[in-house]
């Protein structure tokens, strides 16, 4: 895995930096010749998981959540960093979508368009000065999934 | 950098209630829908079609929305049905499976004669 081109974003955690996180990963991904279905995917999946920790995270609003994404020759590499409470999204079981519809549910859909779209994603969590919540997130270019 | 807004023009078509959907629906803008939606249903609306012509962009905030709604408008006789998807917003309601749920048709007039053919 050769890292090919890196980039970083901070944003404030609060919904309204969504679209400005999108804009910039899709800068990113159109900078490194990324077909547009993959920008689609990767905008969507860091969307989700950003929207869960702007929505709650319990994150002191002066905090900043922390983007980098990392440009290599067979996948794209995103790793993601905020001082929320902790949570691990492979904590939380696949959803059986055939049940979902049958209960009318709604909510709790975004860690499952992430596990959907995603190959591998790692949580690591640390408590030091400040609590630090670090996601990685590698989506393959010749992934199966999605 | 392109604006990534959200806005939705409602129009009573007589069978159904039409939304067209501009623009960018995620965890900002949600809210947006789920107003209008409620708007509707306080109106006695029931059947609905959300026309996603211009709909550019959806996250699980704006299928959450649906999900909301569709008990009650399902239950007051009602439906929802979308049409003029997007590649990139089809993707996201196939990648969960939402066109079982959904009835979704290629344009507005498809989607209208589905409730004509109800009436």
């Amino acid at each position: 895995m050769t890292m090919l081109l890196h980039s970083t974003i901070c944003a404030k955690p609060l919904v309204h930096e969504l679209p400005h996180i999108r804009q910039h990963v899709s800068q990113f991904l159109h900078k490194a010749g990324i077909d547009d279905a993959f920008n689609h995917d990767l905008c969507l999946a860091i969307d989700e998981v950003c929207a869960n920790i702007m929505l709650h995270g319990n994150i002191n609003a002066e905090s900043l959540i922390n983007i980098s994404l990392e440009y290599h020759d067979d996948c794209c590499r995103v790793i993601i960093e905020d001082n929320g409470v902790s949570f691990n999204p492979m904590d939380i079981p696949p959803t059986n979508m055939d049940d979902y519809f049958v209960n009318k549910q709604y909510g709790g859909l975004g860690i499952e368009i992430i596990r959907r779209i995603i190959d591998e994603m790692k949580y690591e969590h640390s408590q030091q000065q400040y609590p630090l919540n670090t996601l990685s997130l590698v989506k393959y270019f010749h992934s199966s999934r999605h | 950098m392109e604006s990534q807004s959200f806005s939705i023009d409602t129009e009573q078509d007589g069978i159904a209630h039409i939304l067209r959907l501009n623009g960018y629906l995620d965890a900002s803008t949600s809210h947006i829908l789920d107003e209008a939606i409620q708007q509707i249903l306080t109106h006695s609306g029931k059947n609905m079609v959300i026309d996603c012509a211009h709909l550019s962009y959806i996250s699980s905030a704006g299928l959450g929305i649906f999900m909301k709604h569709v008990n009650g408008v399902r239950s007051s006789g009602g439906d929802i049905v979308f049409c003029s998807m997007q590649k990139p917003v089809f993707t996201v309601f196939d990648l969960l499976g939402f066109p079982i749920l959904y009835k979704i048709v290629d344009d507005q007039s498809q989607a209208l004669s589905h409730f004509a053919g109800k009436e």
